[in-house]
């Protein structure tokens, strides 16, 4: 679990205590929602041009 | 005549002139801005002076094409030469770019009349068109409720014939939202597919540019005007541009996926049942639906969010000390990009890798996919949740839950008016693989105006 209070205040993110509240509210959820899919990341995965998926279709395509 | 096709017509019949046609727009922005605020700059003198030209080169045999002489608008993203591009902001409130858009180019080239440049979100950063600074842009059918974003100008401009087509950016649905809301076609090409060449960023691998328009056709029209090469935006695609006129309305063998699960769930029930409609409307003309289980949309959409907001703060970076000129949802918005490890950014491009796979596996067994576009009809002005179907939703993830994945796809995306739901538009979304535009807009072309017409905007006759 990332510690998303900890990065606000190392980062010195500006945020009133409601907001802060509603931020990490939602960067908690994103986490949770990627988490399962971080899991099946290959550590063999072939280096990818993660920058520009599309380009690298389109390769294929071409 | 309020489509780019009757009016061709009509200009090389000489039933009209482009300076009578753009002094109509012209007309129609000058009575409806006050209610509507879809405009930042119109440039009056300017375009008659175009449209004059436009005339003197059809008498003389000149004709540059179905966009010759028509009357368009373009967000206030594309830098236009010697013309203010705000971006919607404070911080670009002065702008006067020096060069233009290869948009604004293309759409010269072809003959087009540039009108002015519409209302939008701030930094395309937002669903609503609610401006801090430049006021809030209105919707046409209940000028209480807000356009969609973020090119909200452009779907109001198209849909109460200010101009024949507007320009819009797309970077988590904000051609399509605008476009569902205010009852117009809008387009989403391809990643790369439309040069990006002069557009002021808002995310570097999100970002698509497409056309707001009254019919399928039109569209069509104007992408291929706009579709190509371009050595100036390295994104953009040297695929061969294909024809996207849609002959046919014949769509026996092409095969439509109607999603089971996600994009129907959680939908207000009128505009579900419009687009079930939509899809059986294509099943007369000849199209085979597949029932099809979509891959797992909710961490497309999660990973969409995080690339969004790293990458939107890293564009914005310079401006970030500029804290009193950003509005407070953009400003939280580029504040929690900050938050976001590099290693959660890059795993999440990772994934999108991975399901990127997944979706062109299932583009295998069919052809393209239909959608709802929205879940939910155009939220108030300032209403931060709308209510779908009991459940009490946030307003700007509900306008993107079935749009945003198909930007981290990159994958051509059109929507169009399904109908009326308590006398507002809903609409229904098509998706294509990848370059895979000619499909949608054929399919697109079958099935619009086989719903019940939506008929002008009522305030119009306001």
């Amino acid at each position: 679990m990332i510690d998303w209070e900890l990065i606000a205040r190392a980062r010195q993110i500006p945020a009133d205590e409601e907001s802060l509240r509603v931020q990490i509210a939602v960067l908690q959820h994103l986490e949770s929602a990627l988490a399962q899919w971080k899991a099946k990341l290959p550590l063999d995965l072939e280096p990818v041009p993660v920058f520009a998926p599309i380009l690298s279709h389109r390769e294929e395509t071409e | 005549m309020n489509t780019i096709s009757s009016a061709a017509i009509a200009l090389r019949s000489r039933r009209t002139t482009s300076v009578e046609i753009t002094r109509q727009c012209l007309a129609r922005i000058a009575a409806l801005q006050p209610t509507l605020n879809a405009f930042l700059t119109v440039i009056t003198e300017q375009a008659l002076q175009v449209a004059d030209i436009r005339d003197q080169e059809l008498r003389q045999g000149q004709d540059r094409g179905p966009l010759h002489g028509i009357p368009v608008a373009l967000k206030d993203v594309f830098e236009t030469k010697g013309i203010r591009t705000t971006c919607g902001s404070l911080l670009f409130a002065q702008n006067v770019p020096a060069r233009d858009s290869a948009v604004a180019e293309r759409l010269a080239s072809a003959g087009a009349v540039l009108v002015g440049k519409t209302a939008m979100h701030e930094l395309a950063y937002g669903v609503t068109s609610s401006n801090p600074h430049f006021g809030s842009v209105r919707n046409p059918w209940d000028p209480d409720r807000v356009p969609g974003g973020s090119s909200g100008g452009s779907g109001v401009a198209v849909a109460t014939g200010m101009c024949f087509m507007a320009m819009g950016s797309d970077t988590g649905g904000s051609i399509r939202i605008p476009a569902a809301f205010c009852g117009t076609v809008g387009l989403k090409p391809t990643y790369g597919r439309v040069s990006l060449y002069g557009v002021m960023p808002l995310d570097f691998t999100l970002d698509h540019m497409g056309p707001l328009t009254r019919t399928v056709r039109d569209a069509a029209t104007v992408l291929q005007v706009l579709a190509g090469a371009d050595p100036r935006d390295h994104t953009c695609s040297t695929m061969p541009v294909a024809s996207y006129d849609p002959i046919s309305a014949n769509l026996s063998g092409v095969r439509i996926g109607v999603p089971e699960n996600f994009f129907f769930e959680g939908v207000d029930r009128g505009i579900a049942e419009s687009a079930y409609r939509m899809a059986a409307h294509a099943e007369a003309q000849g199209a085979h639906l597949v029932r099809v289980t979509v891959p797992d949309v909710e961490a497309l959409n999660a990973v969409g969010r995080i690339i969004l907001m790293v990458e939107a703060s890293a564009t914005l970076e310079p401006f970030l000390s500029r804290r009193d000129e950003l509005g407070a949802d953009v400003r939280n918005l580029l504040d929690q990009g900050r938050y976001i490890p590099a290693t959660e950014y890059v795993q999440a491009q990772r994934v999108r890798h991975l399901l990127q796979q997944e979706f062109a596996t299932l583009f295998q067994e069919v052809d393209c996919l239909l959608t709802p576009t929205t879940p939910n009809l155009p939220p108030k002005i300032g209403e931060t949740h709308v209510n779908v179907e009991g459940q009490l939703v946030d307003a700007r993830l509900a306008c993107t839950r079935n749009v945003r994945g198909f930007n981290v796809l990159g994958l051509p995306a059109l929507v169009l008016p399904a109908g009326l739901v308590h006398g507002l538009p809903a609409s229904v979304q098509l998706i294509g693989p990848a370059f895979g535009e000619a499909v949608i807009l054929k399919v697109g072309a079958a099935i619009e105006g086989r719903s019940t017409p939506l008929g002008n905007p009522p305030v119009e006759s306001a």
